[in-house]
């Protein structure tokens, strides 16, 4: 059977944490191109919808690297 | 969905190695330290947005005169230009307010992530179609600075506002060029292969402009 984007990114282990992603983030990551799917791939990219919050509360931070 | 809703759910799908370095930089005990370095990097980045854009309204005019998309990206590039005008110097502004001369900072060779960063656009700028810019400055004006987070994340590492003014500026300005970005967007009659290469420049943008940030703390800089 033919593999799925998300399962494809999952075997590239561009997403590590496959049990963390919702269904409707797993039906956009279904929805992107073959040409963005392999660009995720060739970047070595990590998707997760989770990061591990070091200290602050309140809204993550902008990176502040700015245009 | 709209064109900007499109590219801003993938950029959200992706973003969470930013998100990462975001949180380690400006939660790093020795940020005061890191700080200029921080600077510098950002100034290698935001030295090419004027030249990025008039490159990609060039390739406009030059490579695509008659395409549909045209009209819109170099009406948006036209209006956009002015407002990035001198962003750079503003940097150089807070850097001198630490105590770096203009002359130091000019003369020390960019960081190689800055150029791969900002190499690529270039490449798919020339090469391409120069739409792609979108994805990348989506990805650069799409989360602006909060102003009360960052006057905490400063007070808390005795760095002054007047090192900060960059920061502070964008968090007043952004708002509006992400409205405008995405107003642009979803003006333009974008196809697949536009919405897969947008979506290739946002992916490749938020990967570089992560190891951008996150040299500041991984290698040696200023201090070395």
């Amino acid at each position: 059977m033919r593999q799925g984007k998300f399962e494809k990114l999952v075997s590239k282990r561009v997403i590590l944490k496959p049990d963390s992603f919702s269904e409707a983030d797993k039906k956009r990551i279904n929805s992107l191109t073959s040409d963005e799917v392999k660009a995720l791939i060739s970047i070595r990219a990590k998707l997760g919808s989770g990061f591990i919050r070091r200290k602050t509360a309140g809204r993550s931070p902008s990176m502040a690297i700015v245009f | 969905m709209t064109n900007s809703a499109r590219l801003r759910s993938k950029i959200r799908l992706a973003r969470s190695t930013l998100d990462s370095v975001a949180e380690t930089l400006w939660n790093h005990p020795e940020l005061k330290s890191l700080y200029p370095e921080f600077l510098f990097r950002n100034h290698a980045v935001v030295r090419s947005s004027v030249p990025l854009m008039r490159a990609a309204l060039a390739a406009c005019r030059s490579q695509f005169p008659s395409d549909p998309l045209t009209p819109g990206l170099a009406s948006y590039l036209e209006q956009h230009i002015p407002e990035e005008m001198h962003h750079d110097d503003w940097i150089l502004d807070d850097l001198e307010a630490l105590g770096f001369a203009r002359a130091e900072i000019l003369g020390r060779i960019p960081p190689v992530s800055a150029s791969f960063l900002v190499g690529a656009q270039y490449y798919w700028i020339h090469h391409v179609h120069p739409v792609a810019l979108l994805g990348y400055i989506a990805v650069l004006e799409g989360t602006p600075p909060d102003a009360d987070y960052f006057a905490r994340v400063f007070r808390r590492a005795s760095i002054t506002e007047k090192a900060a003014t960059n920061i502070f500026r964008h968090a007043k300005l952004d708002p509006r060029h992400r409205d405008d970005l995405d107003a642009a967007l979803d003006s333009l009659p974008l196809t697949g292969y536009h919405h897969s290469l947008l979506g290739i420049s946002a992916f490749q943008t938020i990967d570089a402009l992560a190891r951008v940030a996150e040299e500041a703390y991984m290698l040696d800089g200023f201090a070395a």
